[in-house]
């Protein structure tokens, strides 16, 4: 086989692999939509939990709302997981058109989400101080950010609009919680859900833009 | 000048790059594009998307691929006849719903096909 022909080959197959990766994005972007729709429902979930254990007279079980909540993350979060199943594929294809080495962080992405998933049951376990999970939680949007960031070159609209209204969330709740009634604190959890539910929307129907990049 | 002298490295650099590459896996590919299922880079395509993704519906083919439906069915019934993909028809929430599905041996084809570019890019890097 003689150099040119190889050239052109592997020019051929570089290019259709750039191709597949910006299709990615778009396929990306919904699941991206699917994530913030998941919590959006897990969020009224939690919003409406304390009302349903107050119809049934059972606000006072610990246990029973323990597992209540743990179950409704859990849920969501194997969700999450299934949702986002195919990003190690799309990582390890990525890889090959990148000179940098993802592999190590890959790895701490894993150790540190099974981490903070015990950290915060335990948390919600034993201290049940909501101040508590509130900081725990605004590690969230800062490493959803930061994944967003490297999955597009800009983080889409939804992204930062999901993202810092979480983080602002938290931030109000824990000053809420120290000064305030908790029915504000309901309130600015149900307009988190609004605006998460928001974003999954706009993320699924305006995912095309990624596909805008390819004309 | 010296732009110049840049362009003529990296090309030269580029080059040496595929002439490493030149070994027995890079032909055993290029041999396998030569089945006519493969031949077309837009089949190729969507073999290495539903690689990513395992299983991809008609329409968002149809979406992604920016082909016309006709054009779509053609290459997928290719990949299909060739074992490289199967169809099948799903119940959704919106109604039947028709999926194509990466098979062990487009699986096999997609797996060459990364080992290649990796050993491609790293040769290039390292000349």
């Amino acid at each position: 086989m003689s150099n040119d022909k190889i050239k052109n080959f592997a020019d051929d197959l570089m290019r259709i692999g750039l191709r597949a990766l910006i299709i990615q994005r778009f396929i990306l972007r919904r699941a991206w939509g699917v994530y913030y729709a998941i919590w959006a429902i897990s969020f009224t979930i939690f919003f409406f939990l304390p009302i349903i254990n107050n119809y049934f007279q059972v606000n006072d079980n610990y246990l029973l709302n323990y597992i209540e909540y743990i179950l409704a993350l859990t849920i969501a979060g194997i969700t999450t997981w299934y949702n986002f199943s195919k990003t190690y594929k799309i990582l390890t294809f990525k890889k090959i058109f990148e000179t940098t080495n993802n592999n190590k962080l890959r790895r701490k992405y894993w150790i540190f989400w099974l981490l903070y998933s015990i950290v915060l049951s335990i948390v919600i376990y034993y201290y049940w101080i909501l101040s508590l999970l509130y900081i725990s939680l605004l590690v969230i949007p800062i490493i959803n950010l930061f994944s967003l960031k490297r999955t597009f070159d800009k983080i889409p609209f939804e992204g930062l609009l999901s993202n810092s209204s979480f983080f602002i969330a938290c931030i109000l709740s824990i000053v809420i919680m120290q000064y305030f009634a908790n029915d504000i604190l309901y309130a600015i959890w149900a307009i988190e859900s609004f605006i998460w539910g928001f974003s999954g929307f706009y993320a699924i129907y305006q995912a095309h833009e990624e596909l805008i990049k390819l004309e | 000048m010296n732009e110049n002298k840049k362009e003529n490295d990296f090309n030269k650099n580029d080059l040496t790059g595929y002439e490493n590459a030149k070994d027995s896996q890079f032909i055993e590919l290029s041999d396998l594009f030569q089945d006519q299922a493969l031949k077309s880079s837009v089949r190729l395509l969507i073999l290495i998307l539903l690689a990513l993704n395992k299983r991809l519906g008609f329409t968002e083919l149809l979406e992604i691929i920016g082909t016309g439906k006709g054009s779509l069915s053609n290459h997928i019934d290719k990949l299909v006849m060739n074992g490289y993909a199967k169809t099948k028809t799903i119940l959704t929430l919106s109604g039947p719903r028709k999926v194509v599905e990466i098979t062990e041996k487009g699986m096999q084809v997609y797996e060459k096909y990364l080992m290649i570019m990796e050993k491609l890019n790293k040769n290039i890097a390292r000349s």
